[in-house]
């Protein structure tokens, strides 16, 4: 489903960093994600988590490398198929209520007859009925996160990308995704799910494969095998990672 | 999708409306007496084209100032994007829709405007040509200002639009300006000297056709670049 060759990304940062100076957020990065899978992506911050997303979804180029989701180029695939993506900073034009947010995803989706239906239907799915009216200004973070997660449900995507999807919402709909993403991973086999976040136990209990970045470097992985938990694991494998630095 | 962009311009396209009084105000055409400006009447309906395509092209500025811009600064762009639509197709629509409300609201100010003043319409049809050819020339800029631009596209568009309706301005601006600056500056600025010749080949019943192929170039060179670049922007 998705194929990474030797993907370097860099910035050229402004500010405290002398002028011209490139950072880079991905290095070199090789990867495979098999159509079906449900991959978990982890590392602290800065590590290239959303870099690498962002360049899934084709809103970034790499500066060197290339990347192939679905068989074609990440903007061409979105495209063509969209991608359910509900992205680390939610933003959504405020001028417009929970409802006509989703239906104008909806409709950009290009989803068919029952657009305004499913468009209800996702409102309904994340408890937000009764906010349909209210304007996306007035949302909370938590409510606001829930109607990007309403979004991601339209159509019928094969990819999910999930940048902290947990981000912002209460307990109660934190365990309310989990069913969710596991419906939606479930009802199709060609669904692919890639699920950044820095909730481990989250990551853990939805994803069955789960990558380490490191300083935009894929450190191997660190999917939960019994004995430890992801935490546990992650934690191991960042102390080894920073130790020669220290 | 386009009931919700409609809605999106709701308010910029009722502050269309002082805009349009503004002009009917300034408009000389409009205000014709027995002995008063004798020239305004002499031009007839024709003679007020050039207020309608100022309308025109300020509606272009109004609808669509930060069409792109602020898409991409506030992150909306991210959500959207994420559906099986392209930018271009996203954002041509957006203009495309931008475009015919500017020829709608340069049409109803030509009647509206006519009605109020005169009492009656006496044509001016063919004077439509103006605005029609200034939307498209300032749509082009105000979309790869947009494009180009991370904020400030808007007031940049309305900068460059102030020598079309005060061009003693660019007049004085331009007097001590060294020949080769004043070329320059005149070639990037929207065409004025095009758009003059279309208003007078109007007033004499014929269609410049130079000139209008010149302020087409101009905003369909904006339009064009504005467009390449879309492409091949990032989505941060």
């Amino acid at each position: 489903m998705i194929e990474l060759r030797g993907v370097t990304k860099s910035y050229r940062r402004q500010g405290l960093l002398p002028a011209g100076k490139q950072v880079r957020a991905l290095d070199g990065l090789t990867l495979e994600i098999e159509t079906g899978a449900a991959v978990g992506i982890v590392g602290l911050n800065g590590a290239g988590k959303s870099t690498l997303l962002g360049i899934l979804l084709g809103y970034l180029r790499p500066s060197s490398g290339t990347v192939l989701v679905g068989g074609l180029p990440p903007r061409s695939y979105a495209q063509r198929h969209g991608v359910a993506y509900v992205p680390e900073r939610v933003a959504i034009p405020r001028r417009w209520t929970v409802r006509s947010a989703l239906r104008a995803y909806a409709m950009l989706g290009d989803i068919g007859d029952d657009t305004w239906e499913q468009a209800d239907a996702c409102l309904d799915r994340l408890g937000l009925t009764p906010l349909a009216d209210r304007s996306v200004a007035a949302l909370s973070k938590g409510n606001l996160q829930r109607l990007a997660i309403a979004q991601a449900l339209l159509g019928d995507r094969r990819l999910m990308v999930l940048d902290e999807p947990t981000d912002g919402l209460d307990p109660v709909w934190i365990a309310e995704l989990r069913p969710i993403i596991a419906d939606w991973l479930t009802a199709h086999p060609g669904r692919t799910l890639v699920l950044a976040s820095h909730n481990l136990s989250e990551v853990e209990r939805l994803a069955t494969r789960v990558l380490l970045l490191h300083n935009g470097r894929l450190a191997g992985e660190v999917t939960p095998s019994g004995r430890n938990s992801l935490e546990e694991l992650f934690l191991e494998r960042v102390a080894q990672l920073e130790e020669p630095r220290a | 999708m386009i009931a919700i962009m409609l809605r999106d311009v709701r308010w910029r396209l009722a502050s269309l409306v002082p805009i349009a009084v503004l002009l009917f105000a300034l408009e000389p055409g409009f205000h014709q007496h027995e002995g008063f400006d004798p020239g305004a009447v002499a031009l007839g309906p024709l003679g007020i084209s050039a207020a309608v395509s100022h309308l025109a092209a300020l509606s272009m500025i109004v609808l669509l100032g930060g069409f792109v811009s602020t898409d991409r600064d506030r992150g909306y762009s991210r959500l959207i994007f994420a559906h099986p639509t392209s930018p271009l197709a996203y954002y041509g629509t957006r203009w495309m829709l931008a475009y015919l409300l500017s020829f709608a609201a340069a049409v109803l100010f030509l009647v509206l405007g006519q009605l109020v003043a005169w009492g009656t319409v006496l044509g001016g049809w063919s004077g439509l040509i103006l605005p029609a050819i200034t939307a498209i020339v300032y749509g082009g800029l105000i979309a790869f200002f947009s494009v180009f631009l991370p904020r400030g596209d808007t007031w940049l568009a309305f900068l460059f639009f102030l020598p079309t309706f005060f061009p003693q301005l660019l007049n004085l601006a331009l007097s001590q300006a060294a020949p080769t600056v004043r070329q320059t500056i005149l070639l990037v600025l929207p065409p004025l000297g095009a758009f003059q010749a279309i208003w007078d080949g109007l007033l004499f019943g014929s269609l410049e056709w130079g000139a209008i192929a010149f302020a087409l170039l101009y905003g369909t060179a904006l339009l064009a670049a504005g467009a390449i670049l879309l492409t091949q922007r990032e989505w941060p």
